[in-house]
């Protein structure tokens, strides 16, 4: 177990490695950020503004080798220190410090919803496969998996806040708050859970052994719950966790529409801002969630299950 | 059972036979049926919904055949927010209503359906092609080659891929090829993968052996014995990720990062109607219900194929 947890845990390092390596490059490639340094005022004039620019390139350190500028990033990197927000003119990991509670507040309690909605509807589809209450979580798995989220987040507003007034249409404060974004980021999760679970319940309940529970007069509810729920679960988790990376891109879209004060929308504002260090630091820390969620699950499944270990 | 009476078959009744039941399971799978239709519709939207303009060297060839009925940019105050006309024929503006600046719902949106569709067909073949290429390779070549770019695909699913297309996009601009290429770059781990997975299994068989021992290169084998093999997923997959790019272009157009044209696009018209919901719903339910009959139809289309395609799942239900 000792050196599967060490090999995992190189493994997970070097693929942090790897995207952030890939995101530097990407970004460098892909435009100049000293010309975002620099204010273009009207009264100001050609001579300054190139005289600022150099200043600001050579403050950023853009006017040695890339190669030198990717080893001085990771030094400063590993202290870090990831730069300072143009905008803001604070570093840029004081702010996605200070709004990352938010968005693991809201994606946590996403993920719940999830699955505390997608697994039942799954099972009882499953159980009474054909009838109506199938049909209608199939319909609503569907409807989970086409419906654009920004557009379900501005529908929700208008009944919920608009309509209705039980919720306030954006921003935090109460628990309110956070009910319509949980929902709106859980959508996606309901369906995919709901639709392997019914599926994973279906050939549980095809398997031999649970013939055997039935044959040796246990109830269903132990049958269910006993064999065929837990056998079915490690893939219920895999799904889960497999659709996270999915889950943490849809957060940009959902804080934006509400507006909640999270690193996806700091992201968003900070691409319109182009705030370059701050959407820079923003790929890499979502990055290295979604590894570290798999790394974890990982390291659950190999003590769960041993054969995993060994392979 | 089935595999011994399949086999006592000759040839030429399996064939018939096959070909029977992939009709006869269209008709029985009518969800199919469903998704074509759907998919056949919004293929029409796009081709004939504007007129299209090609520039040549002798000047511009219009074929007028766009079936928009009115301008889509043409602003009409005094129509605006006019209700869609099956709702309020007293009102008579267009068949889904006008928006807030009265520009017909409609127009706007058979005119916006070309864009969202080729950005999603080019970037789901570009990411076919590519990531059918790589896995080929990865798969028969394996070792040093195997690594490096499964190692690759690793870390991009390691990224959340809408967020490294924000900021790719907000640095490099959002231009139509940008969107297609990124897109297409974006899908290519998942048919790697599959195809990877196939040819691993295809490469030890008989037929691929024999074919190398009668000295067909590297490229033959690949391309002409096991592509064929194991090219069935890949378009089973393809179907299903084009609902996925769709999707995706919606969501990066709401966010103002999409392809940056005139045209309006399916999720440019949501942002726009953002602000007026609470006036007139049906801005924003209408480009919406698009977005999402497409990707439905790309799904229903994705499923009806992989049980047309694949025969272990026929006749398997659910």
């Amino acid at each position: 177990m000792g050196a599967f947890i060490v090999r995992r845990l190189m493994q997970a390092a070097l693929v942090v490695v790897m995207v952030v390596t890939l995101v530097f490059f990407l970004i460098r490639v892909s435009g100049d950020p000293a010309s975002l340094g620099v204010s273009l005022e009207e009264n100001r004039t050609e001579q300054e503004i190139q005289e600022e620019y150099q200043r600001v390139r050579k403050r950023m350190g853009l006017d040695r080798h890339i190669l030198i500028q990717y080893a001085l990033f990771w030094q400063r990197a590993l202290r870090g220190d990831f730069g300072t927000s143009f905008r803001y003119t604070v570093p840029a990991t004081q702010l996605i410090i200070e709004r990352l509670p938010n968005s693991l507040r809201l994606g946590a309690l996403a993920a719940v919803i999830g699955v505390s909605v997608g697994l039942p509807l799954g099972i009882v589809a499953a159980l009474n496969r054909g009838s109506l209450t199938d049909n209608l979580a199939t319909g609503v798995s569907v409807f989970g998996i086409v419906v654009p989220q920004f557009w379900l987040a501005i529908m929700l507003i208008l009944i919920f806040s608009v309509q209705l007034g039980w919720l306030p249409t954006s921003g935090t404060g109460s628990w309110k708050h956070i009910i319509l974004p949980a929902v709106t980021l859980s959508t996606g999760l309901i369906a995919t859970v709901a639709r392997m679970s019914r599926s994973g319940m279906l050939e549980a309940m095809s398997q031999d052994y649970i013939r055997t529970a039935r044959a040796k007069g246990l109830g269903q509810r132990l049958v269910i719950f006993r064999h065929a729920l837990r056998n079915g679960s490690i893939s219920i988790i895999t799904v889960v966790v497999s659709s996270l990376p999915h889950l943490i891109g849809t957060v940009v879209v959902v804080e934006v529409v509400f507006a909640w004060p999270g690193v996806g929308n700091l992201m968003a504002q900070s691409v319109a801002n182009r705030d370059y260090p701050v959407v820079f630091l923003d790929v890499i820390l979502f990055g290295t969630l979604t590894v570290l969620i798999f790394l974890m699950m990982d390291l659950i499944y190999a003590a769960v299950d041993p054969r995993i270990r060994h392979r | 059972m089935s595999e011994l009476a399949g086999s006592l078959d000759t040839l030429a009744e399996r064939r018939q036979k096959l070909g029977v039941s992939i009709w006869r399971k269209m008709w029985i799978n009518r969800l199919g049926i469903i998704g074509i239709t759907l998919m056949v519709c919004f293929v029409a939207a796009a081709v004939f919904g504007d007129d299209i303009s090609i520039e040549t060297g002798f000047g511009e060839l219009v074929i007028p055949w766009g079936m928009a009925p009115e301008d889509p940019v043409a602003v009409d105050f005094e129509n605006t927010y006019a209700r869609p006309i099956w709702m309020d024929p007293a009102e008579g503006a267009g068949i889904l209503g006008k928006d807030n600046l009265g520009r017909d719902i409609f127009s706007r949106m058979l005119v916006g359906s070309r864009l969202s569709l080729i950005v999603a067909f080019s970037a789901v073949v570009i990411g076919m092609v590519s990531g059918t290429f790589l896995g080929l390779l990865t798969g028969y070549r394996g070792g040093l080659v195997d690594d490096i770019i499964m190692r690759i695909a690793d870390t991009q699913t390691a990224v959340p891929f809408l967020v490294l297309l924000i900021a790719v996009i907000a640095f490099l601009g959002g231009g139509l090829m940008n969107m297609i290429v990124f897109m297409g770059i974006g899908s290519w781990v998942g048919f790697a993968r599959l195809i990877r997975g196939e040819v691993l299994s295809l490469r030890e068989r008989d037929y691929v052996q024999a074919a190398r021992s009668l000295g067909a290169s590297d490229l033959r084998v690949m391309l002409r014995h096991i592509m064929p093999n194991a090219i069935q997923p890949v378009i089973v997959a393809a179907s299903l990720s084009f609902g996925g790019v769709i999707l995706t272009e919606a969501a990066l157009s709401f966010l103002g990062l999409g392809v940056n044209t005139l045209v309006p696009t399916w999720g440019k018209m949501i942002a726009d109607s953002r602000d007026y919901v609470t006036i007139a719903w049906h801005l924003s339910v209408f480009p919406a219900v698009a977005i999402m009959l497409v990707v439905l139809g790309a799904n229903l289309l994705g499923d009806w194929l992989r049980d047309v395609l694949d025969p272990r799942l026929r006749g398997r239900q659910g």
